[in-house]
C-alpha cells in the first residue's frame, strides 16, 4: 500500500473535542493523524520526507475546502490555543529523534564542542516523557535544562505555548531549540535558524527540500508561535550533558516551625538569597540551587509555605533511572477535584481545610534523587484543573504576591494556590518570559466559578496597581488586544510581520489562524 | 412534618444510588506514552445486556481497537456516567453502558548512529 493510504488517516467530522485536562471543548471538522512509515525506516531525510508529504497533504485539503488547520501534540494546553473550527492535525505519533554530527554543523555554528555534543533533531510529536529517557540513556548521556512540571507535552506544543519550570539560570523549554523544521503550505517549507546562530550546512536542510532561511526575528517569532506559522515538524534541540538533581521538599525549618510567608521568606523569593537565612534551606544544603519553587497557600494566615529546592549532582555511572509510574501516586481521583470544586463554591467556609488536605495529598515532603526526566515525571489522571500564570520582573514579585493574597481576602477564599517560580529571559517575541529573570507566579488549584473569577480578576487587578505582567499562553488568561499591545509592544509587531512573510497569502494566515488568535488581534 | 425524615432518607438513598452507578477505572503501562485522536483517547461506548450472549451471560458488545495496529494499549479509562448509572439501577443492572477510552503504544522507530552524512540528515 503506498504511503497517502497508510501514514495519512482521516476521522470526519464534525466531531467533538477536548484538551487534555477536560477545560475546553469545541466542535472540529475533522483530524487528520498522520503515522510513521509503516516499514520503520531509520529516521532522517528520506523518512522525514515521507513525513512532511502527508503533513502537506492534510494542509492541502484544509486550502481547498477553506478550512483552518492547527497541529495538536498532546492537547495538554489549558487555554484554547490549539482549538480549531477546522482540521486539527494529530502529529503525536511522529517520534523520530537522533543525534546530530558535527560533521553536520555549519562552519560558523557559535556554540562550544559541549553544545555541539547536545545537538539532537527531533519530531514534532515527542512527548517530553519520551524525549528524557531517550537523551538520558547511556548512549547519549544527555538531560534537557528544563521543562514543564509534568512531562505530557509535545516538544512542538510546549513550543507554542510556551512551556516552563523554574531552573533557576534557564529559560522556557523552547529555549532549547536552535532550528525550526517549519511546513507552511503544500508545496512551502521552511528551515529556520538565527543570522545570529548558525547550526547546520546548506545541503542538510536542502536533503528535505525546505529553504533556509537565516533571520533573528522570523526564528524568534516561530519560536513561541502560537500555531499560527504552520506545521512544527522538526527541531534541532540543544541538550546538556546529563546530570542529576537532588530535591527537597520541606514545609519546616530546621527550627522545627512550619515555612511561613514571613520577612526572611519574602526576602528569598524577592532577592533569590539563598544565604542570609539558612533555616529555610534543606539541611546540609546551601548555597544557589538548580531549581527553587516556593508555593503559597493564601489560605491559612499567616500563609504558609512549601519549598521545593533542587540541587544538582554529577551523574552516576551506576544510577539506572526509573521513569515508570508507580502504584499509589496517582493522587485525587478524575472527579474528585471537579467535584470538589462544585462543592467548594457552595461551602466556601471549608475551602481553607481543603487546601490543607489536598496539599497534604499531592506534596510528599521528604527529599528524593534522580534525572531530570524522573523528578518531572508521569501525571496518571486526566483531571479538570484551574491554572493561570502572572508572570513579572523579579522586582515586582512581592507587589504581586500581596496584590493576590489581598484579592484572595476580597473575593475568597479561593481553592487555589501560588506556585512562584523563576525563568530567565527568552529571545521569543512573544515569550512571556520577557524579563530576566522573569517571576512566574503559577496559579493552580480547583476548577470552580471562584477559581474562574479570580483569574477574571487578575489583569485589571495588576493595571490598577501598575506592575507590567505577562500570562501564559498555554494557560487561563486575560489578553487582550490592547493589553499584548501594552506589554509586547513592538516585539509584537516584530512577530506579525515574520507571519505575513513566512505566509504571505492571506489565505495561508486564515488557514493558520484561529478564534483565540483573532480575539487576540494576532491573526 | 413525620413524612419528612423519611422522604429525605428516600432522597439519600437514590442519590447514593445513582452516584454509586458513577464510576471509573483507569489501567495504564508503566511509561504511559501512548496517543488517541488529536490528544485525547479513542472512544467506545458499550452496552452489556444480561442475557444478551446467552443465558447466564452478560457479555459486552465487544471492540476490535484495529487502530492500534500490532501496537498494545497503554492507557484504558472505564467510566460510567450518571446517566449510565441511572440505566443500570433502574434495569437492576441487567442493562449496563459504559464508556471506554484507551490510547494506542506509539510504534517504536529504529535509531542508527551512523546513519546520514554531511549532505542529509
Amino acid at each position: 500500500m503506498s504511503d497517502d493510504t497508510t501514514m495519512l488517516r482521516t476521522f470526519g467530522g464534525p466531531r467533538p473535542w477536548q484538551n487534555w485536562h477536560q477545560t475546553i471543548s469545541g466542535t472540529l471538522a475533522a483530524v487528520d493523524k498522520i503515522f510513521y512509515p509503516p516499514d520503520r525506516p531509520v529516521y532522517g531525510s528520506p523518512a522525514i520526507n515521507r513525513c512532511t508529504r502527508q503533513i502537506q497533504r492534510s494542509i492541502g485539503r484544509a486550502k481547498a475546502q477553506g478550512l483552518e488547520h492547527r497541529t495538536v501534540g498532546r492537547g495538554w494546553s489549558l487555554s484554547d490555543a490549539p482549538l480549531t473550527s477546522g482540521i486539527m492535525l494529530d502529529i503525536a505519533d511522529l517520534t523520530g529523534k537522533k543525534r546530530l554530527r558535527t560533521d553536520q554543523l555549519d562552519p560558523a555554528y557559535p556554540g562550544n564542542a559541549q553544545a555541539a555534543n547536545g545537538l539532537c533533531l527531533v519530531q514534532g510529536g515527542n512527548y517530553i516523557s519520551e524525549l528524557n529517557p531517550w537523551l538520558e540513556n547511556d548512549i547519549n548521556q544527555l538531560s534537557l535544562r528544563t521543562t514543564g512540571a509534568a512531562n505530557g507535552q509535545t516538544i512542538a506544543g510546549a513550543t507554542a505555548t510556551g512551556t516552563h519550570g523554574s531552573a533557576l539560570d534557564h529559560g522556557s523549554l523552547h529555549d532549547h531549540i536552535v532550528a525550526i523544521h517549519l511546513i507552511t503550505g503544500e508545496h512551502e517549507q521552511f528551515w529556520l535558524e538565527r543570522a545570529s546562530y548558525p547550526v547546520m550546512k546548506e545541503a542538510l536542510p536542502q536533503s528535505i527540500n525546505a529553504q533556509l532561511l537565516r533571520d533573528d526575528d522570523v526564528f524568534n517569532a516561530v519560536l513561541m508561535g502560537l500555531g499560527a506559522f504552520g506545521v512544527i515538524h522538526n527541531v534541532v534541540i540543544e541538550a546538556r550533558e546529563r546530570f542529576l538533581l537532588k530535591a527537597y521538599n520541606y514545609d519546616k525549618g530546621h527550627d522545627g516551625q512550619k515555612l511561613v510567608l514571613d520577612g526572611a521568606m519574602r526576602n528569598r523569593i524577592a532577592n533569590l538569597d539563598f544565604a542570609s537565612d539558612p533555616n529555610l534551606n534543606p539541611p546540609n544544603e546551601s548555597g544557589k540551587p538548580y531549581f527553587f519553587q516556593p508555593i503559597i497557600n493564601p489560605n491559612t494566615d499567616p500563609p504558609e509555605v512549601l519549598v521545593t529546592q533542587m540541587y544538582e549532582r554529577q551523574w552516576d555511572p551506576a544510577y539506572r533511572p526509573d521513569y515508570a509510574i508507580k502504584q499509589g501516586t496517582f493522587g485525587p481521583g478524575y472527579d474528585f477535584v471537579s467535584v470538589a470544586g462544585q462543592a467548594l463554591d457552595m461551602f466556601s467556609g471549608v475551602v481553607p481545610l481543603f487546601a490543607q488536605l489536598v496539599a497534604g495529598t499531592l506534596f510528599e515532603v521528604g527529599d528524593k534523587t534522580g534525572s531530570w526526566g524522573e523528578q518531572f515525571g508521569y501525571k496518571a489522571f486526566r483531571t479538570k484543573v484551574a491554572s493561570g500564570t502572572v508572570a513579572v520582573p523579579l522586582a515586582r514579585a512581592l507587589d504581586t504576591i500581596d496584590l493576590l493574597l489581598e484579592l484572595n481576602d476580597d473575593m475568597g477564599p479561593v481553592p487555589l494556590v501560588l506556585g512562584c517560580r523563576y525563568v530567565r529571559k527568552s529571545p521569543a517575541l512573544l515569550a512571556f518570559n520577557r524579563w530576566d529573570p522573569t517571576f512566574v507566579i503559577s496559579i493552580d488549584g480547583v476548577y470552580n466559578n471562584s477559581s474562574l473569577a479570580f483569574f477574571d480578576a487578575i489583569p485589571g487587578e495588576m493595571e490598577a496597581a501598575g506592575i507590567p505582567f505577562t500570562q501564559h499562553w498555554g494557560k487561563t488568561h486575560g489578553y487582550t488586544p490592547q493589553r499584548i499591545a501594552n506589554v509586547y509592544g513592538g516585539d509584537r509587531d516584530k512577530w506579525v510581520a515574520a507571519r505575513t512573510q513566512l505566509l504571505p497569502d492571506p489565505a495561508q494566515r486564515a488557514m493558520f489562524g484561529n478564534k483565540f488568535l483573532r480575539d487576540l488581534g494576532l491573526a | 412534618m413525620r413524612h419528612i425524615p423519611g422522604r429525605s432518607l428516600m432522597l439519600a438513598g437514590s442519590a447514593a444510588t445513582l452516584l454509586g452507578g458513577c464510576a471509573s477505572h483507569l489501567i495504564i503501562a508503566p511509561n504511559p506514552d501512548g496517543s488517541g485522536i488529536a490528544g485525547a483517547p479513542y472512544t467506545d461506548t458499550q452496552v452489556s445486556i444480561m442475557g444478551e450472549r446467552g443465558a447466564s451471560s452478560d457479555g459486552a458488545t465487544g471492540h476490535v481497537a484495529e487502530e492500534c495496529g500490532t501496537e498494545g494499549m497503554t492507557r484504558v479509562e472505564v467510566h460510567r456516567n450518571l446517566l449510565q448509572g441511572l440505566v443500570t439501577a433502574l434495569t437492576l443492572g441487567t442493562v449496563s453502558p459504559a464508556t471506554i477510552r484507551y490510547q494506542c503504544a506509539k510504534t517504536d522507530i529504529p535509531e542508527d548512529p551512523d546513519s546520514g552524512s554531511d549532505t542529509q540528515f
